[in-house]
């Protein structure tokens, strides 16, 4: 019979959207996330001490934020989407959220590397993003050019 | 058919999230401007007091002064100048070591006019060169009381 819908029928299907709704409603409170604030100013090597290599420049104004589910501890890998010129080395560093462990400052590649592990905060915590930018003076001078920094939160170990 | 429905969105949703990673990205610009400086070191004093019977006072030398230099460009160069011209009859006059690569042009006199001390200096960083100063009088300069000079060597930068 495929008419109206039994009477057990009903009450499954009740009970499957109390079911459904339960899994969705905490996600926004318990769900993984990671987010950054916007993007670094740029970065210019500009001088250096005569007899001495450029300085290198950082800059610290921007944050990240992280949270996990609490079953699960992550960590967060950072990747470039092409790698730097010959000579010019982009580092970052993500200081750790409370009972992380940050790797300190990672030379940036496109290969994805570790930056913070063990992160286990349920609750959302906000840390700095530090990025300082190198270059030797074989790398001569080079125009405004980007590169996109990608952060993911993924399983650890 | 409904409940099955239901049942595979629940699954779904908690798979989902199980494996879903989290990204974020940014972007960073950035540049290397040229760079081209040079620096010295020393605070010279040259007297000339002597001669030999016969001939011109004795030039004076001054070494130990050290220069140093850094740039990221190709064919820099450092030319010297004065502020104001020496006395006539008195020259004063300074040798650059070169640094690797480089040419020095040796012993020049100076003048308000600046001119080429090292050239072709190319994407280097270099300390502890050789400077030296030199002074000549010729007798018709006679007495010269104490008087100073500031030497302003520049860097222009090449390509």
């Amino acid at each position: 019979m495929r008419g109206q819908p039994k009477g057990w029928q009903r009450r499954a299907v009740v009970a499957l959207r109390l079911v459904l709704f339960g899994l969705c409603a905490p996600m926004s409170t318990r769900a993984q996330s990671l987010s950054v604030s916007g993007s670094p100013p740029a970065m210019k090597v500009t001088t250096a001490a005569a007899g001495s290599a450029p300085t290198a420049v950082t800059d610290a104004s921007t944050t990240y934020s992280t949270r996990t589910t609490g079953s699960t501890t992550k960590k967060i890998t950072v990747q470039l989407n092409s790698n730097m010129p010959t000579g010019i080395t982009l580092r970052v560093a993500l200081a750790a959220t409370t009972g992380a462990t940050t790797l300190g400052a990672v030379t940036l590649t496109t290969t994805a590397q570790d930056a913070v592990t063990n992160i286990t905060n349920t609750n959302s915590q906000t840390k700095a993003i530090t990025y300082t930018l190198s270059a030797t003076l074989a790398a001569g001078v080079v125009t405004s050019s980007t590169r996109t920094i990608t952060f993911t939160l993924a399983a650890y170990p | 058919m409904k409940v099955t429905r239901l049942v595979a969105a629940a699954a779904l949703i908690g798979a989902a999230q199980q494996v879903q990673a989290q990204t974020a990205t940014q972007t960073v610009t950035f540049q290397v401007d040229p760079i081209n400086q040079v620096g010295v070191t020393g605070t010279p004093s040259l007297l000339i007091n002597a001669a030999v019977p016969g001939s011109a006072p004795t030039s004076v030398t001054s070494t130990g002064n050290t220069w140093a230099v850094t740039t990221n460009q190709t064919a820099a160069k450092i030319t010297g100048s004065i502020a104001s011209n020496m006395p006539t009859g008195v020259t004063l006059s300074a040798n650059l070591g070169a640094p690797s690569g480089a040419t020095s042009a040796g012993l020049k006199s100076l003048s308000t006019v600046a001119v080429d001390l090292v050239t072709t200096i190319t994407k280097l960083n270099a300390s502890g060169l050789s400077l030296a100063y030199q002074l000549d009088a010729t007798a018709a300069a006679g007495v010269v009381t104490s008087s100073t000079r500031v030497v302003t060597f520049t860097i222009t930068g090449g390509t």
